[in-house]
């Protein structure tokens, strides 16, 4: 038994695709053979991390390493990592490290797998509109458990090679993924990726494994890099569904293999960005209990489809004109910093003398009037019911009209919420919704979290 | 500990109001300057000096009572600037009278003003204070369209009907607004154009929602015992009320927007002080904040008006209309006159002061005694609710 491994995965897809890049297209059905993953306009790498960790448990007095990788970062000089821990309720013992760039999944992976951490990658990956490869990148997260010792993969080996070359870049404050010729990289990347999938199957003692899957930006190095490698091709069409996520791409597609994967199997994950690094896993037994109920094939499924005028309006690619309202007020840091357990916790207060539920947290019991006689309630795995709703055309928002709801927690408490991810666009009273951790909007430069509301992801029937 | 209420201890006794309007060319100092000038006028002999001391109602056209003390060059007075949401006029009003009623002054002036078309905002916008950025910035629209689907639940009505009853408060105040010179909005509309009009939030449309204009309003203020010194024809307070809510309604899930607690509460409080039993039967008329048409057809049983899941038939039979057994808004209301939030609360109770004076003209109410001004502010589960009484003789 290897002393490293993974001891539980998650990954998230938002709810989106684009099909087209046609303006006015009637159809968004699967015509061509590319698709990509869309978030919507309030997701961003600090979100789309948080989704994917949803199922992440901790010990307070734990010290704990949280490894996040993005290419994306909601910030240059401020910590997305330490934005991440607030929500995912990481013990103040954390030490939490921010890897940037498309080698940063494979660079966390490597050090919670080397230090028994968490690792989370997540992009938003953005092609100039009218490039050839607007559609062959997408969005998404991964989040791996590299704690305790109760493994769902082992790590048999690694490898990597560095090397510099110049193939995919982008400046700070660009909003468009620049690249050279796709021919100019092809034999480097394949190169690299031979070289340590040679190594690290070396190291493993193993001519081959069950499942073989390569992450690397330019798509036609992965397709005769996979080809090389005798790989099912599995890997190949999940990038065709969701494009390449960036960071991500390496711990969605791990997720994937995991997703089926029987004990004994063994995967072979490759991450090819400024050199290449490669991970061999054997599966035990313990995957059985550890699988995710939503597959990484099931989101890719069931995201659906928007017209190109929509995405191109979520990612401000287009400026349409909203009704005459003032933007939104910055928040201010003192209140954000004293009320992060609800801001970023959705932590609650309970009365010890009557049981009811005051949300936000209110040190005056709205029932009973007991003065500083509460316990903290936390509510962000609680859904709720929609007590009552509206449709506001005058609310300010990049995917108008925005809906409001009232929602009964469940467990008590009531608050009011923007509702989020909602293809059908109508929300009834009495529905069931479930928080969800969005950007209620930017300004000043300050990015302004908190929780929104959703209809409960399904597996639901393929939109494809 | 008593509320010993308000009943014959005060009377206006000069009023002023300027029309409400898209006033490009005043100030919120004209405006203050025009309703002051007006209330001085309509009281023979009646300087400004003589005022003792002064408030000033506004939401966001001024800070501190320099708002009216620069404006008037009131030398030596004082002057307190109130806020209270979309109840600030009647705050204005309420300490005004408290302080003629504590025998600390003989005379006050209660102004309101606010000046909201030097913003190109659509609707009304509010400065809060910096926050953690965790609250709803609901718009007024978005909040009180809560209202119209939880009352059509409630009270079994089908999306038609809930149209045709908000349809016709909205046509009601048009209606009552063309007869009034002072109203921003004077056309009739139909109500087809209402019916058919763009929607704004929820189920409401353009023409469910007050406008936005300027204006302001002035009152002279005396002890009930002085008031036949400044005219023959004072109006009497009979009763007072202001409730601010705990704003449970939106964080507990007894709430089901189909009422305004507070307003159901400074009801009974000013029906009690006035000795009034059956309201519907002994009021005159009633001036109510119709912000939004499910405002007032909720406040018509919060004020018990109609009975409980009542209201909506009510209305449909035209008990409310102007003509009707109990007129409501025959000023044409907040629908007719815009929201200039810190004047709104004082141009209810100018229009009970025509009406006893039976200066309303040809939107006179005959035989007016008795007339109500009912404001509030906030939104509903979070309100703050105004409401007094006026009669046109003591006793």
């Amino acid at each position: 038994m290897s002393a490293n491994g993974i001891s539980n995965y998650g990954a998230y897809l938002p709810s989106w695709k684009l099909t087209t890049t046609k303006f006015g297209a009637e159809s968004f059905k699967l015509n061509s053979k590319q698709s990509r993953s869309v978030s919507y306009f309030d997701e961003d790498t600090v979100t789309m991390s948080v989704e994917a960790s949803c199922c992440l448990k901790f010990q307070d007095s734990e010290s704990c390493e949280v490894n996040v990788a993005t290419a994306t970062p909601t910030y240059l000089d401020k910590s997305p990592a330490a934005s991440i821990c607030e929500v995912i309720g990481a013990p103040s013992h954390t030490r939490a490290i921010d890897f940037h760039g498309l080698r940063s999944g494979a660079s966390g992976l490597w050090n919670a797998l080397s230090n028994h951490g968490i690792s989370i990658s997540a992009d938003v990956r953005v092609s100039a509109p009218g490039s050839a490869d607007e559609l062959a990148v997408g969005d998404g997260s991964a989040m791996f458990d590299c704690r305790g010792d109760e493994f769902i993969a082992s790590l048999l080996s690694s490898s990597s090679r560095t090397e510099e070359f110049l193939d995919r870049w982008r400046l700070p404050g660009e909003s468009f993924i620049s690249s050279w010729d796709d021919r100019f990289s092809i034999d480097i990347y394949v190169e690299l990726i031979t070289q340590v999938a040679t190594d690290a199957l070396a190291i493993a003692k193993l001519e081959s494994t069950t499942r073989t899957v390569v992450s690397c930006p330019n798509p036609r190095a992965a397709a005769l890099a996979r080809k090389l490698l005798k790989s099912s091709g599995e890997d190949g069409e999940l990038e065709k569904l969701i494009g390449f996520t960036g960071s991500a791409h390496l711990g969605l597609l791990i997720c994937d293999a995991l997703d089926q994967s029987e004990p004994g199997d063994t995967i072979l994950a490759i991450n090819a960005a400024d050199g290449a690094d490669a991970f061999v896993f054997e599966v035990t037994g313990h995957i059985k209990n550890k699988k995710q109920s939503h597959t990484v094939r099931q989101q890719a499924q069931t995201q659906h489809p928007i017209a190109y005028e929509r995405y191109l309006r979520w990612r401000s690619l287009i400026d349409l004109r909203g009704p005459r309202r003032p933007e939104p007020d910055a928040p201010a840091a003192p209140p954000m910093w004293r009320r992060a357990d609800w801001k970023y916790g959705l932590v609650a207060s309970r009365c010890l003398k009557c049981e009811t539920v005051c949300a936000p947290p209110a040190r005056v019991c709205s029932n009973c009037g007991s003065i500083d006689t509460f316990v903290q309630h936390s509510m962000k795995d609680l859904g709720g019911t929609v007590a009552s709703m509206t449709v506001d055309f005058l609310q300010p928002t990049l995917d108008p009209p925005m809906i409001l709801a009232v929602i009964d927690v469940n467990g008590g408490g009531r608050r009011s919420a923007e509702v989020t991810d909602n293809p059908s666009g109508e929300i009834q009273v009495g529905e069931k919704l479930q928080p969800s951790f969005r950007k209620i909007h930017s300004s000043n430069g300050i990015h302004n979290y908190f929780w929104k509301v959703r209809p409960e992801r399904t597996e639901g029937e393929s939109h494809g | 500990m008593a509320n010993h209420g308000m009943r014959d201890r005060v009377a206006i006794v000069a009023m002023g109001c300027t029309p409400f309007r898209d006033h490009w060319n005043k100030s919120a100092d004209d405006l203050l300057i025009d309703a002051v000038k007006e209330s001085l006028q309509s009281s023979e002999g009646l300087e400004l000096d003589d005022i003792d001391a002064f408030w000033v109602g506004t939401q966001g056209s001024g800070m501190a009572g320099v708002t009216l003390s620069k404006p008037l060059q009131l030398k030596g007075k004082p002057v307190t600037r109130v806020e209270n949401y979309c109840a600030t006029g009647s705050e204005s009003f309420r300490n005004a009278a408290f302080a003629v009623a504590s025998g600390a002054y003989d005379i006050v002036m209660a102004t309101g003003v606010e000046k909201l078309k030097d913003s190109s905002f659509a609707g009304l916008t509010a400065s809060w204070p910096p926050s953690d950025g965790t609250d709803i910035n609901w718009t007024a629209p978005g909040a009180f369209s809560l209202l119209a689907p939880a009352y059509a639940h409630k009270y079994g009505l089908s999306e038609d009907q809930l149209r045709e009853v908000l349809t016709h408060i909205a046509w009601k105040n048009h209606q009552n607004g063309v007869l009034n010179e002072r109203a921003q909005f004077r056309s009739a509309v139909s109500k087809e154009t209402i019916t058919n009009a763009q929607k704004v939030a929820g189920p409401l449309g353009v023409f469910d929602c007050s406008g936005v204009s300027d204006g302001a309003v002035a009152a002279v203020i005396v002890r009930a015992e002085d008031a036949y010194k400044y005219t023959d024809r004072p109006i009497f307070l009979k009763g007072l009320s202001f409730v601010s809510g705990a704003c449970d309604g939106a964080m507990t899930s007894s709430y089901d927007y189909t009422t305004f607690p507070e307003v159901a509460i400074t009801a009974r409080d000013v029906y009690d002080q006035a000795g009034i039993t059956n309201p519907r039967e002994e009021l005159s008329l009633v001036e109510c904040h119709d912000c939004f048409t499910p405002t007032e057809l909720v406040l018509m049983e919060d004020l018990g008006l109609s009975n409980r899941g009542e209201a909506w038939k009510d209305v449909l039979n035209g008990t409310f209309d102007r003509m009707g057994e109990m007129p409501v808004n025959v000023d044409g209301g907040l629908k007719s006159f815009g929201h200039p939030i810190g004047a709104t609360g004082l141009r209810m109770m100018f229009e009970c002061w025509l009406q006893l004076r039976n200066e309303a003209g040809e939107r006179q109410v005959p035989g007016a005694t008795l007339a109500m001004a009912q404001n509030l502010g906030g939104q509903p589960g979070a309100c703050v609710a105004f409401a007094a009484i006026f009669g046109k003789s003591l006793g």
